[in-house]
């Protein structure tokens, strides 16, 4: 689906990727982390045309997305995490909008939007910008486009709202269609990725299937001090000790993004030497 | 090159006018309004009541080259906006689509609905005019009607000579053209850097002319042509003339005529293509 080979790109002072090597494949929902300003959003931009590598090369099923052709576009949809929509009303949205996508289902941008409480002849501007962002969500849900960016998706959605975001978006997912999304509410998407990106100074730090990792690490709490020397990383919580561990026991646990993303910054190296041992 | 698709650039033009109709009707009103209030103002500062064709023909002149210049520098204003520019990015039509959307609005649209506006008022003001000066008409005089100028032909008290508002339009069209690149360059006041833009090419073309050039030409000037140089000698009579062949001339004076806005047109186009957000 999504083929980066050798990204580089810098701002005009600041350089973001060196020789940055990646694939996205379909049937896959990406959760993209990193520090901010690590390059989780330019790397969207880079892939959705809107920024230009430097150098190297990134194609989204065979297009170039610099070149930004209709035929590209009408297959990528990005919801950032600033957006606009105009001030209309969402039935002149869809009329001059959705046409454009060629995959877009009507039926499913209704569901998406009665899942979401939003009243249908609403006018956007006056809608909040959490409602704006679910009418945006369920839009580009209902495109069908084989690649959906999200970066930041549940930024100003209330929680029930978030727990709809998880559900439709769990529904949207089939094996022709990917999806990444950037963000750092990892508790938000705990569920519903299949694949952990981190991207840490421009380099991919960790790339691995949910499966792999739950494989090769435990998340525990633990009561007993005595077993944190195995800890690849802890910390303490109020109901005794949080950490990550190698699984060598096959403890079928589940994943707990914000420790492992935490114990990969802190603990790259060994991190690295258990995937690949 | 890209594609162009009519269908997909008629939903173009459809978005862009129901995202902006409230605004261009208020524009609009609002125009008729000032409009008005200046024809107001001259048949109140002149006893007679008449408003000559001069007056009409600046007032039309200098109202399309400020507001169409204007007009022309806001419509790519988007893309400085970083949620507003990646909606116009992202939005799956070509980059060709695109400007032609924005020339439509810019070009056609602009003018004939300025023009409607500047008749509107101008009909009803110059009548207004003669009603008022028959009613004050003191006994023995016979003051001079006001008429509705029509500005693409040549006055009638002018018949033999060229129209100017004819050179008048084809320089607003260039005008415009080259602020619509500037909306596109310029990502904040693009409307007063195109501006002082044009003012340095002026200066720069003017100051290549009069200082460049002639130290490398003999004492001598242009002819009736600009391809013709005539050398004069030192009791400053003519004494050569030196001129291209006739068709250069004819070229040469087609492409200033008509091939600044089209110039402009493709350095936009190129100029979108080649955006980042």
């Amino acid at each position: 689906m999504v083929t980066i080979e050798n990204l580089s790109f810098r701002y005009k002072k600041k350089a973001v990727f060196d020789s940055l090597k990646l694939q996205f494949r379909a049937g896959h929902v990406y959760g993209l982390l990193g520090k901010n300003g690590t390059g989780k959003s330019t790397l969207l931009r880079n892939i959705a045309g809107l920024l230009f590598p430097e150098a190297g090369r990134i194609t989204v099923n065979g297009l170039v997305p610099a070149e930004r052709t209709p035929q590209f576009l009408r297959n990528v949809v990005l919801v950032p995490e600033e957006f606009y929509l105009p001030d209309i009303t969402i039935a002149a949205f869809l009329k001059y909008q959705a046409p454009f996508y060629p995959h877009f289902n009507h039926a499913q941008f209704q569901q998406y939007c009665a899942g979401f409480d939003i009243p249908a002849n609403s006018t956007m501007q006056r809608m909040s910008y959490g409602q704006k962002k679910k009418v945006l969500i369920s839009f580009a849900l209902a495109t069908n486009a084989a690649l959906l960016l999200m970066d930041e998706p549940t930024n100003g959605l209330d929680i029930m709202s978030k727990s709809q975001f998880r559900k439709v978006l769990a529904q949207a997912l089939d094996e022709n269609r990917c999806i990444i999304i950037s963000t750092h509410q990892v508790k938000d998407l705990e569920n519903l990725i299949d694949r952990v990106t981190i991207i840490d100074d421009g380099k991919i730090l960790f790339d691995e299937d949910v499966e792999e990792i739950t494989r090769r690490l435990a998340f525990r709490l633990l009561l007993d001090e005595s077993e944190l020397e195995q800890a690849l990383y802890s910390e303490t919580s109020l109901r005794g000790h949080a950490v990550v561990t190698p699984n060598y026991d096959a403890f079928e646990g589940r994943l707990d993004l914000e420790l492992l993303y935490k114990a990969i910054i802190t603990n790259s190296e060994k991190i690295k030497t258990l995937f690949h041992s | 090159m890209s594609s162009f698709s009519f269908e997909r650039w008629r939903l173009l033009a459809g978005r862009h006018w129901a995202e902006n109709k409230k605004r261009y009707l208020l524009s609009f009103f609002a125009f008729i309004g000032l409009l008005v209030f200046w024809f107001v103002f001259v048949l109140l500062i002149n006893q007679t009541y008449y408003i000559g064709y001069s007056v009409q023909q600046a007032t039309y002149f200098v109202c399309l080259f400020v507001i169409g210049s204007f007009y022309a520098s806001q419509f790519f204003s988007d893309l400085s906006s970083q949620p507003k520019g990646l909606n116009f990015l992202l939005t799956p039509a070509s980059t060709l689509e695109k400007l032609a959307c924005g020339l439509f609005y810019v070009v056609p649209v602009f003018f004939v609905f300025f023009t409607l506006a500047f008749y509107i008022v101008d009909v009803a003001m110059v009548t207004l005019a003669n009603v008022l000066q028959t009613s004050v008409q003191s006994a023995g005089t016979i003051p001079e009607k006001s008429e509705v100028i029509n500005l693409f032909v040549a006055p009638k008290h002018n018949a033999n000579s060229v129209n100017i508002s004819f050179y008048l339009l084809l320089v607003f069209f260039a005008v415009q053209s080259f602020f619509l690149l500037g909306s596109v360059y310029f990502t904040k006041f693009s409307f007063v850097k195109t501006a002082i833009s044009i003012f340095l090419l002026f200066f720069a073309a003017y100051f290549i002319e009069a200082y460049v050039m002639h130290a490398f030409l003999p004492k001598g000037g242009h002819g009736s042509a600009f391809t013709q140089f005539y050398i004069v000698k030192e009791d400053s009579t003519r004494d050569k003339s030196v001129a291209l062949p006739g068709w250069i001339n004819d070229v040469l004076t087609t492409l200033l005529r008509y091939a600044f806005a089209p110039l402009f047109w493709i350095i936009t186009y190129y100029r979108l293509k080649e955006k980042e957000v």
